[in-house]
């Protein structure tokens, strides 16, 4: 009998109603650069075993990086005396029942998984050497690449059996520039992927191009315009749409998006959808963290937000159907959130701008609850009459999540992976930006 | 934990048995951790965890560069393969590497040092700490509607770190964290309107035994509720007084990392300017291994050094910086005991512990007194800083003063400046220091740091309607 198979058995035996149990595996190398320089190479294998053991309405957890006999019998033990412990989540239903899994594709790669670690030190030596081709005035603060594989398997008391494994790799650059005695404002470029095709040298590229544009700055008058999102601004701001749009936040309360099914909460333009198949997603699995099948479920159809995100908990609650959107048996997070890409060029979208702010870095924050968008635009451009004009010093952007989600006037043909995103630069319209 | 540590012997061993591998120096750090948390959302306990990890991470400098590996197989076969896979990483990236590590020179200690709680935590029933966060809970759903979603966290792990070193270190440390957030949310004709506070530290229960959990379970559903009506001021650079919470961000997050020697190395706003004077001279910012309460206390580091406090600021000249034994060498100073790993999966960074300026002599109510025009700003939900030390903080709470009054209150306020600039405007200083903001520094690695500092005023940018 498997590790798994006996920590579920076990539970049920000391009293557990349903249990639950994941076993991950993990093992990975990571390349880190401090001041320009590869100043460690590290090698980490992990394993975790964890228990839920449910008595009813009471849930208990319990984890483990020990397998041992001895050690998995006391994970299970302390996960059912938990259970026995404490009081009812009143909300609680049932773990899932087992539904069939969907085939994915590219997510292992065997040469990530084979690597050397000699290997990941030279393509991490080509981002920062193609820093310095591009300006010796640019100096990588901090960086790292990791490369890794893993696995896991997933079951529980009601039949649920999953396995999986999968390969990535994912690097970034924290680079500053600095010219005669100036420090421009650090900037960050990353590249994140299932398999082993990352363009280092453009990492480095656009690393070193990032940090150049910090400097020079010159101040705007305050204006109310255009704001142009480049890939990762465009990210941030769907991924914190993201959360109000997700089962956990609606049924708790600290979503505006409660009561709006079926409604247009955002411009024609916008379509997201949530696609945890999709081949080659840095969150793609057949299944989620509870153990049901990851499926493509469309969110927004031309601002008409059709679906909220949820696990089997929140589905029950909300009388919904599970999306394969489990974080756990209680949380929910997006898989790969997809945005459909628009009909103009970036080009064409600059060149259509009369004024406005072209921004790829934000420092600060969008609240999910309230909507607030506050904080400073960081690498950011001022267009004018169709050009880029120069880079601006610090200016805020404040508004609203919910206003500028409905004043989306393009998308871009053009798309790119961002952390769990694929998405394209997004533009805004009616936007206040305050300068001097 | 008072009887011998058995793995002491198992690191030994392999240090010893690999010595003739040819490197210039290895440590072994084994950490065993175990925690317990509970959630209760709404009235309802959600979910409560307990976990155990265990693991050694081990570091070998050899051809004067840096590799690492971690093990959670205790054995000695496995610990002495982990060691010689580190050596082999150190090989492959001396390889590319110009500049040659080099270590300052330290004292070589060993010792064993236990933090001083009154109540144990694992030894609290586990129904106590459940009744914990559903009073708290009920205190603030209490408020009634209004009160759209609260989440109370308890949290508390105890753990023990054994480091040994080529060198013949051999120390241990013995810790408790206990940790208590409270979220509430408070929603009206379709506003909603966040508030969070949070405790904790190298603490025992006995913290959670007064009246101090339900009253911050108090300010953060009334805070959340009053600010439902509040809006944005009109921005600008503005007159503004910090109090102690906001203080410890701006410190910790737009200066303090701007002291670690290895953003010094890399060229931040502090490189070269020791002597200098960089703040108004109301100013003196620690970074400080004590007090053995606050949540970044740390008696060694992770590379065996006795940590000292570091005067980062001295009445507005720069002292000091943070440093780690490497980034000591490269700059020809001494070793403070700021290096930290967050668990056995990584080497040592340099990090901050405990963070504040220092108390002045003004009375906090007379700051507000004194002030004509200008805004109160009251914690903060976050935030990030540069290199070049400018800032952004969203500021929980911000009222409006006139002629030494409080007026109306603000929210979704945002502050942003430089922090140097910041720090030469301080023209008042309060007398009351406080320190207990505990939270987690990100910088690659999560760290458990703490910070503070009394109430101050200066000059910084509030971010509103224009």
């Amino acid at each position: 009998m498997s590790i798994v198979e006996f920590a579920l058995k076990y539970a049920l035996e000391l009293g557990a109603t349903e249990a639950h149990a994941v076993l991950a595996k993990g093992r990975g190398y990571r390349v880190e650069v401090t001041s320009d320089t590869i100043s460690n190479v590290t090698y980490n294998e992990g394993v975790r075993l964890s228990v839920t053991a449910i008595v009813g309405k009471k849930l208990g957890y319990s984890s483990t990086n020990s397998l041992d006999e001895k050690e998995v019998r006391k994970c299970v033990e302390k996960a059912v005396n938990l259970a026995k412990a404490i009081t009812e989540n009143p909300h609680w239903r049932h773990l899932p029942e087992p539904r069939k899994y969907p085939e994915v594709k590219d997510v292992y790669d065997t040469k990530i998984a084979e690597l050397e670690p000699e290997k990941a030190v030279e393509l991490m030596k080509i981002s920062l050497d193609t820093v310095k081709e591009v300006s010796r005035n640019v100096v990588v603060m901090q960086g790292e690449l990791n490369i890794g594989e893993s696995e896991v398997i997933i079951a529980n008391s009601k039949g649920v059996w999953g396995e999986d494994r999968g390969t990535s790799i994912s690097a970034y650059l924290v680079t500053v520039a600095r010219e005669a005695g100036i420090i421009g404002s650090f900037a960050i470029e990353d590249a994140v992927s299932r398999k082993l095709d990352i363009d280092f040298a453009e990492l480095g590229k656009v690393a070193a191009k990032k940090a150049l544009e910090s400097l020079h700055l010159k101040p705007v008058e305050s204006f109310k315009g255009s704001l142009i999102l480049d890939y990762e601004m465009a990210a941030f701001l769907i991924l914190n749409l993201a959360r109000a749009y997700s089962g956990d936040s609606v049924w708790r309360g600290s979503s505006p998006l409660k009561d709006k099914l079926g409604q247009q909460i955002a411009s024609v333009n916008l379509t997201i959808i949530d696609d945890g198949v999709m081949p080659g997603g840095i969150s793609t699995s057949k299944f989620d963290a509870e153990g049901s099948p990851r499926q493509k479920t469309l969110v927004l159809e031309k601002g008409v937000l059709k679906t909220f995100l949820n696990n089997t908990f929140t589905a029950e609650i909300l009388n919904m159907k599970p999306t394969g959107n489990a974080a756990s048996l209680l949380g929910v997070a997006p898989s790969n959130t997809v945005v459909e890409p628009g009909d103009s060029t970036l080009e064409e979208i600059i060149s259509e701008t009369k004024k406005g702010l072209f921004i790829s870095r934000f420092s600060g924050k969008i609240s999910s609850i309230d909507g607030v968008v506050s904080g400073t635009a960081k690498q950011a451009f001022l267009v004018e009459n169709g050009e880029k004009k120069y880079p601006v010093r610090e200016c805020m952007i404040v508004g609203n999540l919910y206003d500028f989600i409905k004043n989306i006037s393009a998308l871009s043909k053009e798309r790119k992976f961002k952390w769990s995103t694929l998405i394209p630069v997004i533009k805004i319209e009616g936007v206040n930006i305050v300068g001097k | 934990m008072a009887e011998k540590e058995p793995i002491i012997d198992v690191l030994h061993k392999v240090l010893e048995e690999t010595s003739n591998l040819g490197y210039e120096y290895a440590d072994m750090r084994y950490e065993l951790r175990e925690g317990f948390s509970v959630t209760v959302r709404k009235g309802a306990v959600e979910a409560s965890q307990v976990s155990i990890g265990r693991g050694i991470g081990i570091r070998v400098l050899a051809d004067g560069a840096w590799g690492f590996a971690s093990s959670e197989s205790l054995s000695y076969t496995d610990l002495r393969k982990a060691l010689e896979r580190a050596f082999k990483l150190a090989k492959t990236s001396a390889k590319v590497r110009k500049e040659k590590v080099k270590l300052a020179e330290i004292k070589v200690h060993r010792d064993h040092v236990k933090a001083v709680v009154k109540e144990n935590p694992a030894e609290v029933p586990v129904e106590d700490k459940v009744k914990l966060a559903l009073e708290a809970d009920k205190v603030i759903t209490g408020y009634g509607d209004v009160v759209k979603d609260v989440s109370v966290y308890y949290t508390d792990y105890s753990f023990r770190k054994v480091f040994v070193s080529s060198e013949g270190a051999e120390i241990i440390i013995d810790g408790i964290r206990t940790y208590f957030r409270i979220y509430v949310t408070a929603g009206e004709a379709g506003v909603l309107s966040p508030a969070y506070e949070t405790m904790g530290g190298v603490k025992g229960f006995e913290i959670f035994r007064g009246e101090e959990p339900l009253k911050l379970a108090k300010i953060a559903a009334e805070r959340a509720i009053r600010l439902l009506k509040a809006g944005l001021p009109k921005g600008g650079l503005s007159t503004v007084v910090l109090d102690n919470k906001l203080l410890a961000l701006i410190v910790h997050e737009a200066f303090g990392h701007c002291a670690e020697a290895d953003m010094v190395i890399t060229g931040d706003i502090l490189t070269g300017k020791i002597g200098q004077k960089i703040a108004s001279e109301l100013v003196t910012i620690v970074d400080d291994p004590e007090p053995p309460y606050a949540n970044g206390w740390t008696p060694y580091d992770d590379e065996g050094v006795r940590a000292r406090k570091v005067t980062i600021v001295e009445k507005g000249v720069l002292k000091e910086y943070m440093q780690s034994r490497e980034t000591a060498a490269v700059l020809g100073m001494e070793p403070t005991g700021n290096a930290r790993a967050q668990n056995y999966n990584f080497a040592p960074l340099v990090r901050m512990r405990n963070t504040y300026m220092l108390p002045g002599d003004w009375d906090p109510d007379e700051i507000i007194k004194e002030t004509k025009e200008g805004f109160y700003l009251k914690g903060a939900m976050g935030g990030q800083a540069d290199a070049n030390g400018d800032f952004m903080f969203t500021v929980q709470e911000a009222w409006r003063i006139e002629n030494g009054e409080l007026k109306e209150a603000y929210r979704g306020v945002t502050v942003s400046g430089n922090a140097i600039e910041v720090l030469k405007s301080v023209d008042a200083v309060g007398k009351d220091l406080v320190i207990g903001f505990p939270g987690t520094c990100g910088k690659g690695q999560m760290a458990p740091v703490d910070g503070g500092g009394p109430h101050i005023r200066c000059k910084l940018i509030v971010g509103g309607k224009k």
